[in-house]
């Protein structure tokens, strides 16, 4: 009986007696159960509707009036028409209201969505409504590129910042301290090894979902979307590279990134358009690394954006791969 | 007269209220091995990471091949160094570690001659975790002196080894020291009074004695180096502890 209190204190200590993992352990609960309240305050995201309009800025103010009425609907814009489908097509929207070439208002929806067009559609001044046969696996296709940018997430952060906290403690660092390598050289063979498996694991997927989600990147969008990754892998390693200089125990980086996958995850869209959310959350959503990745990955893969599309997304990354690896290199000790 | 290949000034190394160093100072001019002796806790740890470029005193100087060390760049590829506790990646073999310190220092063959170095050719596809001891630490040693360092620092590199793989690490370094300088540090007085040239003896982070080893036993009139260090170091000075 001594043996096993002994034992059980030991563990118990092991966590307590380090700040960090106490404040993992205990306060991770709380961050999720906040985390939860703050995404499904207001219901599910998926009872709010979405109606993309294709038209003029007075074309969207005078269905915003019109509209005003109709409680959980938010109204957007968008310039391109097939692009405005293709939304449609992978529920990013749940109607598309255009301006048919005769000039009148159509209003596009799913075909299992003509019950809720139809009022929708009372509510308009004029138009007519037009149903479509939208793809089985749109939804599917929506989440892709979130599937997508989590590998490049896990990646980045498990690949630098768990990897350097043990490197640390198993003097590795130490050792490399000693030999005439530099420390950006070994960095940067860091990411581009874990990034190489990255760039697999990845191309894997993309040949699954061209081959059983009938996803058709064109050559370009694949091409910026590649160039977001790069930049995400880069940011996350960033993000990892700042959690290793902060925390000293690899566990302890384990666990906060654990904690950090679930916000990441649920507020940058990868399962559903961040601005369902309250105002205020959607605004800081929106600045948030993973959203920047998954919003330009997906412009890029499902809607073919270009790269104009996604240059505020490339701009925006640079920025945190700027801040998380200035900060890292200040904070981060080689060796004890 | 050219510029001595170490040169500590009065160098002193504090870790808070803890001081692990104190007016240190020695110098080493030609290549042999210079044991750096002393028990648990002396501040010999201290003194290798000083000199590998690890940590900066907290007062006096360091010169390796005459460059002040707070004035010019680390000589890099001028030292090897072996760690306590040296890192061993997982799921490495010899042939792939003995491959990666030969990029590292960007020798031709490299990796070659370190597995023959370390008398390890015929097991380069043996992981690294299952080698002995002995072998290993022949392997570590044998990295890092794949590009022919002028000066080589090993921290307790026979700690843990038998008596027989401890010889052969012995006559190794006795064999690399005909051209390099080695700093050895180890508690081990029987090793030390077998393969080094000089000895430096520090307690409690302070030099004590120092010299040719000859030269030590011959001054304490001892028949052997620990009794030379305990005459130098005095008796309340326990081998597996602190100074007292």
């Amino acid at each position: 009986m001594k043996a096993f209190v002994a034992l059980a204190r030991l563990r118990v200590f092991d966590v307590l007696r380090s700040r960090p993992a106490t404040l993992a352990f205990l306060g991770l609960p709380v961050v999720i159960l906040l985390v939860l309240v703050l995404v499904f305050a207001n219901g599910h995201p998926f009872e709010a509707r979405r109606l993309t309009l294709v038209g003029s800025a007075a074309e969207l103010a005078a269905a915003r009036a019109a509209l005003a009425g109709e409680d959980g609907l938010l109204i957007s814009s968008q310039a391109n028409l097939s692009v405005a489908r293709r939304q449609l097509d992978t529920r990013a929207t749940s109607a598309v209201l255009w301006r048919d070439e005769q000039g009148g208002m159509v209003l596009e929806v799913g075909r299992k969505e003509q019950l809720w067009g139809r009022g929708l559609l009372s509510a308009l001044p004029a138009g007519r409504l037009s149903t479509s046969e939208l793809s089985r696996l749109g939804y599917v296709q929506f989440l892709f590129p979130g599937l997508l940018c989590a590998s490049v997430m896990f990646a980045g952060m498990f690949g630098m910042g768990y990897a350097m906290a043990r490197y640390r403690h198993n003097q590795f660092l130490k050792k490399l301290a000693t030999l005439p390598v530099g420390r950006a050289t070994f960095v940067l063979a860091q990411i581009s090894g874990r990034g190489s498996l990255v760039v697999v694991q990845v191309a894997l997927l993309l040949l699954l979902g061209v081959l059983g989600l009938g996803l058709r990147p064109s050559a370009s969008g694949l091409a910026c979307a590649c160039l977001v990754w790069l930049l995400g892998l880069f940011v996350f390693s960033g993000i990892g590279f700042l959690l290793a200089s902060l925390i000293e125990t690899e566990a302890v980086v384990a666990d906060l990134i654990s904690a950090l996958t679930l916000p990441f995850t649920l507020f940058s869209g990868v399962f559903f358009p961040i601005d369902t959310l309250p105002r205020w959350l959607t605004q800081a959503c929106s600045v948030l690394p993973s959203t920047l990745m998954v919003d330009g990955v997906r412009g890029a893969l499902l809607y073919d954006v270009g790269l104009a599309g996604v240059a505020g997304k490339l701009l925006g990354l640079l920025g945190w791969a700027a801040f998380t690896f200035g900060l890292s290199v200040r904070l981060f000790r080689w060796h004890d | 007269m050219s510029a001595p290949l170490v040169l500590v000034d009065h160098v002193a190394r504090r870790y808070g209220a803890v001081e692990a160093l104190a007016d240190v100072s020695f110098r080493i001019d030609a290549p042999g091995i210079t044991g750096i002796l002393g028990p648990n806790g002396a501040g010999k740890t201290s003194l290798l990471d000083l000199l590998a470029g690890l940590a900066r005193p907290s007062g006096g100087s360091l010169a390796l091949f005459g460059d002040r060390l707070d004035e010019k760049p680390y000589p890099r590829r001028r030292v090897g160094v072996v760690l306590q506790r040296e890192f061993v990646p997982d799921r490495v073999t010899v042939g792939e570690y003995a491959e990666l310190f030969a990029a590292i220092y960007g020798v031709a063959d490299g990796a070659r001659t370190i597995l023959r170095q370390a008398e390890l050719l015929e097991r380069g596809q043996l992981a690294v975790e299952r080698l002995s001891g002995g072998e290993a630490q022949r392997l570590f040693v044998a990295a890092a002196v794949v590009h022919a360092p002028e000066l080589l620092l090993l921290d307790e590199p026979s700690s843990g080894l038998d008596p027989a793989a401890k010889r052969a690490l012995g006559d190794f370094l006795r064999q690399l020291a005909q051209k390099t300088c080695v700093l050895l540090a180890t508690h081990d007085l029987n090793e030390a009074e077998r393969i080094c040239d000089r000895c430096l003896f520090i307690v409690g982070g302070r030099l004590r004695a120092e010299g040719a080893t000859g030269e030590l036993l011959a001054s304490a009139a001892a028949a052997s180096l620990e009794d030379a260090f305990f005459h130098y170091c005095g008796a309340r000075v326990n081998l597996v502890g602190d100074a007292t």
